[in-house]
């Protein structure tokens, strides 16, 4: 912060506390931080039937249940399938089948990886003293997890890599915030 | 609705956290308590963020919120951070099911009535001059405009703030005098 600036560091805020209904400013803050209007608590019911519903399910989005129905036909499907086979085998060899199964099993996959890229986490405000060489060698211990060359990148179990390709990284989960003060 | 509205306007928000302990616990009337702190703050942030849809994606929210509840740890600050960080982020799935980023409306007639001194207590309580105060935020850059949402409406500080954006406290303080300073300039009057 320069301090020649318009505003101080104590004049913005006591701006963004609402604190200053003295300027134009101030007041236009006031009035976007002012008590509810008759509009902005009409969902009040049906966020008490939500709470209501509580922690037991939610209904589920649309799309998923619809989902959920043609994987619960299919499944049905694959059984009838199955069971047929299987009753097929036994009357043909007149003898119960051994738990057969008959799908054969998809040659693991190996997924192409991209060239490991540096790390995203760094995007911003990277120090500016520190240079960034993604094939350095393993020897800065700030990461805490390094990679040498031809590692595979955030894989837990390099030697069992091939069936499971590493998990996309959600983010959707919502962080809870911890230790934080409003004020 | 017998609501007693509480001119939260200067004194900042009242401390529920004991609220926020029973609706956990399933007292239903702490949740309504919850709800009408929190819901004009969480549709003023969201209306700056995606307009017109506010009131559909708070929805959302309080749909998540009601889910999550149990498993939430924290006191009432928390409680604001953590439904302003589920609403965040219900808005942006909004805008990318919208591709578009929503636009909201100007309201620059009204700009001159809004930062006169004439009778600021009375002209508090109009939502007509809430909507607009928050319409003219939300013409600020994304990051500004956010800042400056999180801080006066919502009542938060710069660190949480921070932590809700993913930005260093100093980014979002940034951010924020910036978009004061860029909303002064919108003023009628020359100072500020």
């Amino acid at each position: 912060m320069t301090g020649t600036r318009w505003p101080d560091r104590a004049t913005a805020e006591r701006l963004l506390d609402g604190k200053d209904a003295d300027t134009p400013l101030g007041r236009v803050l006031a009035h976007a931080r002012g008590p509810a209007g008759p509009d902005e608590l009409l969902g009040e019911e049906e966020a008490a039937l939500m709470f209501r519903a509580g922690a037991d399910a939610p209904p589920p989005p649309r799309a998923r249940r619809a989902l959920s129905r043609v994987l619960t036909f299919k499944v049905a499907v694959v059984g009838a399938l199955l069971a047929g086979s299987g009753l097929a085998v036994a009357s043909a060899t007149g003898t119960l089948p051994v738990p057969v199964r008959n799908t054969p099993r998809p040659a693991p996959a190996v997924p192409p990886r991209p060239p490991a890229t540096p790390d995203v986490r760094d995007e911003q405000d990277s120090p500016a003293g520190t240079p960034r060489t993604p094939g350095a060698p393993a020897t800065t211990p700030s990461t805490g997890r390094t990679k040498g060359p031809n590692e595979h990148a955030r894989s837990p179990q390099p030697h069992a890599n091939s069936a499971h390709p590493t998990p996309g990284r959600k983010n959707e989960h919502t962080p809870e915030p911890r230790g934080g003060n409003g004020r | 609705m017998d609501v007693m509205v509480e001119p939260a306007s200067t004194a900042g928000p009242a401390d529920l956290s004991g609220a926020v302990a029973a609706a956990q616990d399933g007292d239903e009337g702490a949740f309504r308590e919850l709800f009408r702190e929190v819901q004009p703050a969480l549709l003023r942030y969201l209306r700056g963020l995606i307009g017109d849809d506010a009131e559909d994606v708070a929805s959302e929210t309080w749909l998540q919120v009601c889910r999550d509840l149990p498993g939430f740890s924290g006191d009432y600050a928390n409680f604001r951070a953590w439904t302003a960080t589920i609403a965040r982020h219900r808005a942006m799935d909004h805008a990318r099911r919208l591709r578009r980023r929503p636009s909201v409306a100007v309201p620059v007639e009204t700009l001159a009535d809004l930062a006169s001194s004439a009778d600021t207590e009375a002209e508090a309580a109009d939502a007509v001059a809430t909507g607009a105060a928050i319409a003219l935020v939300a013409t600020l850059p994304p990051q500004q405009a956010e800042a400056v949402l999180l801080r006066v409406v919502m009542g938060l500080d710069a660190e949480t703030v921070g932590r809700i954006l993913g930005k260093r406290p100093g980014a979002v303080r940034t951010a924020a005098y910036r978009g004061l300073r860029r909303l002064a300039t919108l003023m009628p009057e020359d100072s500020p």
